[in-house]
């Protein structure tokens, strides 16, 4: 492929990625997966700038993502300290529980149709039985409630 | 009109199809782009998100019908590298798609880690060897799972009506229209890139005589810049990647009457006033050379981390230092903050759901 | 000494309007129940400074007559303070400019002297009643205030020299009126007193407004006085060379050429002004606030709807003379409203019982009598109209102060049938009212007479005038007008341009009048001690609002009584035998120049209308005492009598069975029966019943329009005013009212709904969800984006 070629497939890819990233980020309501659409329009631009580094055979663009990185692993440190935070006040990673911002007078969101969950989607990975039974332990048994 | 207008001026294809607005495969594209979100993002129905991806398949047909009709006519094609990107493209936009489209949380962290190994690749694609690296070490490697140790802290179930619903009936329109905008905006801002990139119609011009005879001593990709000398209009400098840049005579020859036909086909289209255009065709164009290109300079030598690390610590140490101090105070601040714990009760009135 | 009458003619206004200011700063907080010593103090000190300038005016007057022996020479004096307003070239009359310069300018004439004197004499007299009659009440200090307030405007207003001066401060005097009629404004019925007072006054202001301004576009100039070149006002003090800058309307140097329109413009302009004067002196037909008026304190009643106030109309009319005199039209209207309301308000005196508004339509009708004297349009009849006006003063005040000093013994009541007898508890009131009531009445020697026989007189001397003037034309064998300064009696030009017909409508007009006039004369001695007689005699009746200890007045209040008992009884005794009034007053250049001089001059004293006047007042006086003095049971009777009473017992069914039983036709009836006829006469009778009841349904509604029932009920002029005017305009105010708050303040409101809703829209966007806000801020972004793309080149 010509440098041009590159240039505008890696921009495209960018863009992509930016696009897919930005729709998560505005769509998801869960803040850890709204952060993980922050980092992927961060690997969006990280691409478009590499690109446009080797389309110059220039190093700053190689740089930039250094430095993104970095930014990033800081954002990701700092911004799930308050995650969690949050979540254990509201006791959920839902971002809509934290309407404070909103006029007075106006009325609260309020999500009016949640789907139901889906049977199938509650159906967890098992393990193929083998060897034998392990001693069950009803203690134990009592915390691991969850698999 | 005024519509037509907009979306013609919008959405500009970077290539060959001059045409109206709705015979552009970009455009269809971006369409199915929107309608492939605003079906997978997270619902609970499969027939929906089965349709979703069937569009989302479509536009990415769409978008490397695009790309095909963006490469410059004529180039070489080499059909491996070409697999290779587009195996790579299809990895990290796919599982991108995928993460902002799965309800769990934590497929949405591995769909992540796929997406940065997919970039990784891209990265390595393109000789950025360090931080392809970089990326599957510290992001795929410590920040996911930093992430994965958090989600399952702070959503122990593993499932949430919250990850299934979004906000707003106009949310997932408006957020996919938003998206395709700004795709568009990109593709519209790269229109007449290329017929004004000189150094591409150099790199073309070289392209087509390396393909039409094998003996041509240069291709495309060796060369680094090309700019018109200021004071000469005629005169076009060219600098090379490799040590003997010296091209014969007669394949500078070549090289400068392919170049100028192919200048003089861009000409009608460009919109450069008629003196302009009848300087070009009156007077030859003149090609010399630029010393080649330093070492440390290329992006593609062998030597890669050294010179990457030249830079970094050269050029970049106190941006370098600025990003250690940043890290160290994210770190404090992290600590700080979960040191000081919930503090209270929750200040949010309560469930947002009915 | 010119300096000094200056200094004198401002103080007079000027110490009355520093007293209310001192009262209205001081009084709350300092003066407190002392509040009335500012304003005494200020009407009596503009007291002296009248009578200094009335000295002063008669020395000028007779130093004016030995100057110029022929005839009275007429005398005025104009003080400029300052100027109001000054506008160049306001108005193009006749090919020359006038400028529309008002000043702040005070005259001094006859006139103006006599008014001013009578006003603070009455003020002062009437402050210190107030003194007395008011002490303990709580907006004391407001009294005061509002009094030396009204003082203030009263005698600006007869100092006033020019129209507008005049029209400001007559407006001064409404708005006190008003302030005072509405003064116990806790009371509905007096702050509803006060804005009627108000209103109706408004209405004929309006009137007098459209006069001045048709003044000022006929003339060219709202100034009384002649304004000279060098910038003087005074003919006495300009110099030889100076020539009149702009022409005064009543000025000496016009009336003395008669330079006045005539015809319809002249008719206009006196009907307009007659108009104001109606409202302001209550004449008919803007008649109705003055009873109602009578809720203000009495010293208020005495002082401005009594004395005073009421009066400017007369002064205005007077004032106006040379305006007057130039439309005979005008001056017989005047004379018929006169007359008519005389008449008007005597009528409903009869039947009234509250003694204020029995003395308040006493008042209108003695305005009436003295509008009659103006409408005469003759000096005699002009003087005498004055000379009511000054004697009127104070015997009205007195009989107003008298019976507040009877209300204060009584405790607030005022309702006659209610109390009688009272002359053992309150001597000095019953005296006092006693001389008011004989002066009212008319009867020598107290002054009312003279003055009211005056009035008669120039109205009976005008006929003859008019019919001598017939006389001489059919002698003449001359049907048209003719020329002035023939061999006929010489008349004013406008009167001599009247046709024969013309002058016999109008003699036969006068003559009604003077019948009417004599008639109310009964009226009045009659309806007086009426009021007299059941307050003062019969059985001692108290009401218990006065509770045990009702009592003689504080000197304050019967000394002021006193002093205009004495007023009352003399004054016109004296001032009518020696003719010093009407010598003085026919030297204000109004009357002492022009046509006027031509007409009969006062002092004339007919026997014959005086007789019959005198038996008549006598008659009514009699009749009066017959019925009233021991409350004998043909009042009764006669009030039945007048209120149809008898027709009611006619259309009565019990009246026909009376008939029925009566012995001829109860006779009739059984010997009709006895021959088997019985259900003829039977027939006869109910078809007779039914004719009664069918007659009865006109004869009831006549009963509504008896004469005891018409007069009680004033001539329904409230209530017909209600219908006509106050009814349709509280509908189109409703009306209004509705447009406003639904059209007007719909579309307003409509403006302001319109943000709010769209307010509320982008309120509703901050719905405080963070992705919202995300959204919001991409779709910016790409906005901003797409401008940049699309309209950067």
């Amino acid at each position: 492929m010509s440098e041009l070629t590159l240039l505008y497939n890696y921009l495209l890819i960018g863009a992509l990625l930016f696009a897919i990233g930005l729709v998560g980020f505005l769509v998801r309501r869960n803040m850890i997966v709204m952060f993980l659409c922050a980092e992927l329009m961060l690997q969006g631009v990280s691409v478009s700038l590499i690109a446009w580094g080797r389309f110059h055979q220039d190093w700053g663009g190689q740089m930039l993502v250094v430095f993104i990185i970095t930014v990033a692993a800081c954002e990701a440190g700092v911004a799930l300290a308050m995650v969690l935070l949050l979540t254990q006040k509201s006791g959920k990673l839902d971002i809509a529980f934290w309407q404070e911002l909103r006029d007075p007078g106006q009325s609260r969101f309020m999500d009016h149709e949640v789907p139901e969950e889906n049977i199938a989607e509650k159906v967890w990975p098992t393990l193929t039985k083998a060897g034998r039974v392990p001693v069950r332990n009803p203690e134990e048994e009592m915390h691991r409630n969850r698999v | 009109m005024m519509t037509s207008t907009l979306v013609n001026s919008l959405v500009p294809l970077w290539a060959a199809t001059p045409g109206v607005w709705y015979e552009q495969p970009l455009l269809w594209a971006l369409i199915l782009g929107v309608l492939a979100l605003v079906l997978i993002v997270p619902r609970s129905s499969t027939w929906q998100r089965v349709t979703g991806g069937a569009c989302a398949i479509l536009a990415g047909v769409l978008f490397v019908v695009t790309a095909l009709q963006a490469t410059p006519q004529s180039a070489t094609h080499d059909w491996i590298a070409i697999s290779v990107f587009a195996l790579l493209a299809i990895v990290t936009v796919g599982s991108a798609i995928a993460m902002i489209g799965s309800r769990s949380a934590v497929y949405c962290a591995i769909w992540f880690a796929v997406t940065l190994l997919g970039t990784a690749g891209l990265f390595l694609y393109q000789g950025a060897a360090f931080l392809g690296v970089a990326t599957i070490v510290v992001y795929a490697g410590a920040i996911v799972v930093l992430f994965l140790f958090v989600i399952m802290l702070a959503q122990p179930d593993g499932h949430a009506s919250y990850d299934r619903i979004s906000w707003g009936w106009f949310a997932k329109p408006a957020a996919a229209i938003a998206g395709a905008l700004i795709v568009g905006a990109v593709v519209a801002g790269l229109d007449g890139f290329a017929a004004s990139d000189l150094r591409s119609q150099v790199a073309l011009a070289a392209d087509r005589l390396a393909a039409a005879d094998e003996t041509f001593p240069l291709s495309g990709n060796q060369i680094v810049s090309a700019t018109r000398d200021a004071a000469r209009q005629h005169t076009i400098t060219l600098q090379l990647r490799g040590a003997d840049v010296e091209l014969p005579p007669e394949a500078t020859a070549a090289l400068a009457q392919e170049l100028a036909t192919i200048l003089a086909a861009a000409q009608p289209t460009n919109d450069a006033d008629d003196t302009d255009a009848a300087d070009t065709t009156v007077e030859p164009l003149a090609l010399v050379y630029a010393p080649p290109l330093l070492i440390h300079h290329d992006l593609l030598t062998e030597h890669h981390m050294a010179h990457f690390g030249g830079h970094l610590f050269s050029r970049h140490l106190i941006a370098v230092e600025v990003a250690g101090t940043l890290l160290l105070v994210s770190l404090v601040g992290a600590i700080a903050m979960l040191a000081q714990g919930p503090g209270g009760s929750a200040r949010g009135e309560g469930d947002a759901h009915v | 000494m010119q300096d000094r009458i200056d200094i004198l003619m401002m103080l007079a206004p000027g110490l009355p309007l520093l007293g209310a200011i001192l009262t209205a700063v001081l009084g709350p907080k300092l003066l407190r129940s002392q509040s009335h010593w500012p304003v005494i103090v200020g009407t009596i000190g503009a007291l002296i400074c009248s009578l200094l300038l009335l000295l002063h005016v008669a020395d000028a007057q007779q130093a004016a007559d030995l100057e110029s022996p022929a005839g009275a020479a007429p005398y005025e004096h104009v003080v400029k303070l300052w100027t109001w307003m000054d506008i160049q070239n306001a108005y193009e009359l006749g090919g020359t400019s006038h400028n529309f310069t008002i000043d702040i300018v005070l005259r001094l004439d006859a006139l103006t002297a006599i008014m001013l004197c009578m006003v603070t004499l009455i003020s002062s007299l009437v402050a210190i009643y107030s003194a007395g009659y008011m002490h303990g009440d709580r907006g004391y200090w407001r009294f005061f205030s509002y009094i030396g307030l009204f003082v203030f405007s009263m005698t600006m207003l007869v100092s006033a020299s020019n129209f507008i001066l005049l029209f400001v401060f007559w407006e001064a005097v409404g708005l006190c009126s008003y302030l005072l009629i509405g003064y116990w404004y806790e009371k509905p019925i007096a702050a509803a007193a006060g804005k009627k007072a108000f209103l109706v006054t408004r209405i004929g202001d309006f009137g007098f407004m459209l006069g001045l301004f048709l003044i000022w576009t006929t003339y060219g100039s709202l100034n009384y006085h002649d304004v000279y070149s060098d910038g003087a006002f005074s003919a006495s003090t300009a110099a030889a060379d100076a020539t009149i800058a702009a022409q005064g309307v009543l000025s000496p140097s016009r009336i003395v050429e008669n330079n006045y329109v005539l015809g319809g413009t002249a008719l206009a302009i006196c009907l307009l002004l007659m108009l104001g004067a109606c409202g302001k002196s209550a004449q008919f037909p803007l008649h109705v606030w003055l009873p109602d008026a009578m809720e203000g304190p009495s010293p208020v009643s005495a002082l401005i709807h009594a004395a005073t106030m009421v009066t400017a109309g007369v002064y205005m009319v007077a004032r106006c003379t040379p305006l007057y005199m130039a439309s005979p039209t005008a001056q017989l209207v005047v004379a018929a409203i006169g007359a008519f309301t005389a008449l008007l308000a005597g009528l409903i005196a009869l039947t009234q019982f509250d003694l204020k508004r029995i003395l308040a339509y006493s008042t209108i009708s003695q305005l009436g009598y003295m509008f009659l004297g103006l409408g005469a349009g003759t000096l005699a009849g002009i003087s005498a109209g004055m000379f009511h006006l000054f004697t009127h003063a104070f015997f009205k005040a007195l009989l107003f102060l008298s019976a507040g000093s009877v209300m204060h013994a009584m405790g607030n009541v005022i309702d006659i049938r209610r109390f009688g007898g009272l002359r053992k508890l309150l001597p000095i009131t019953y005296a006092t009212f006693l001389v008011g009531c004989l002066a009212l009445s008319g009867l020598p020697p107290f002054s009312g007479f003279w003055s009211k026989d005056a009035a008669i007189a120039s109205i009976h001397d005008r006929v003859h005038a008019l019919e001598h003037e017939l006389e001489h034309r059919q002698a003449a064998n001359q049907d048209e007008a003719h020329v002035p300064g023939s061999a006929a009696a010489a008349l004013p030009a406008p009167l001599a341009a009247l046709s024969v017909a013309q002058l016999s409508t109008y003699a036969n007009v006068y003559q009604w009048l003077y019948y009417s006039a004599m008639f109310t004369a009964f009226l009045t001695a009659f309806y007086t001690f009426r009021a007299f007689l059941m307050t003062f005699h019969g059985e001692l009746r108290v009401p218990h609002e006065a509770g045990d200890h009702a009592h003689e007045a504080p000197p304050s209040m019967y000394v002021p009584l006193v002093i205009l008992a004495i007023f009352a009884a003399f004054a016109g005794l004296v001032l009518a035998l020696s003719h010093s009034f009407d010598n003085f007053l026919l030297h204000a250049p109004s009357l002492a120049l022009g046509w006027v001089t031509l007409t009969e001059l006062p002092g004339k004293f007919h026997a014959s209308v005086a007789a019959i006047s005198i038996l008549l007042a006598l008659a009514g006086t009699i009749a009066a005492c017959y019925l009233y003095l021991y409350e004998r049971d043909q009042v009764s009777f006669l009030k039945r009598f007048f209120n149809f009473e008898w027709l009611n017992q006619v259309t009565e069914g019990a009246f026909v069975r009376l008939l029925k039983n009566w012995g001829p036709v109860a006779a009739i009836h059984n010997g009709a029966k006895r021959i088997g006829l019985g259900w003829l006469t039977a027939l006869v009778g109910d078809i007779f019943l039914l004719l009664v009841l069918i007659l009865s349904i006109p004869l009831l509604i006549g009963s509504y329009l008896s004469p005891y029932r018409l007069s009680f009920r004033k001539f329904y002029f409230d209530e017909i005013y209600n219908l006509l005017i106050v009814r349709p305009l509280r509908g189109i105010a409703q009306l209004f009212y509705w447009l406003d708050r639904n059209a007007v303040d719909g579309l307003v409101n409509a403006c302001g709904y319109i943000p709010t809703r769209f307010g509320n829209l982008m309120r509703s966007l901050q719905m405080g969800l963070m992705p919202f806000y995300a959204l919001a801020m991409v779709l910016g972004m790409i906005v901003l984006l797409a401008a940049r793309m699309l309209w950067a080149n």
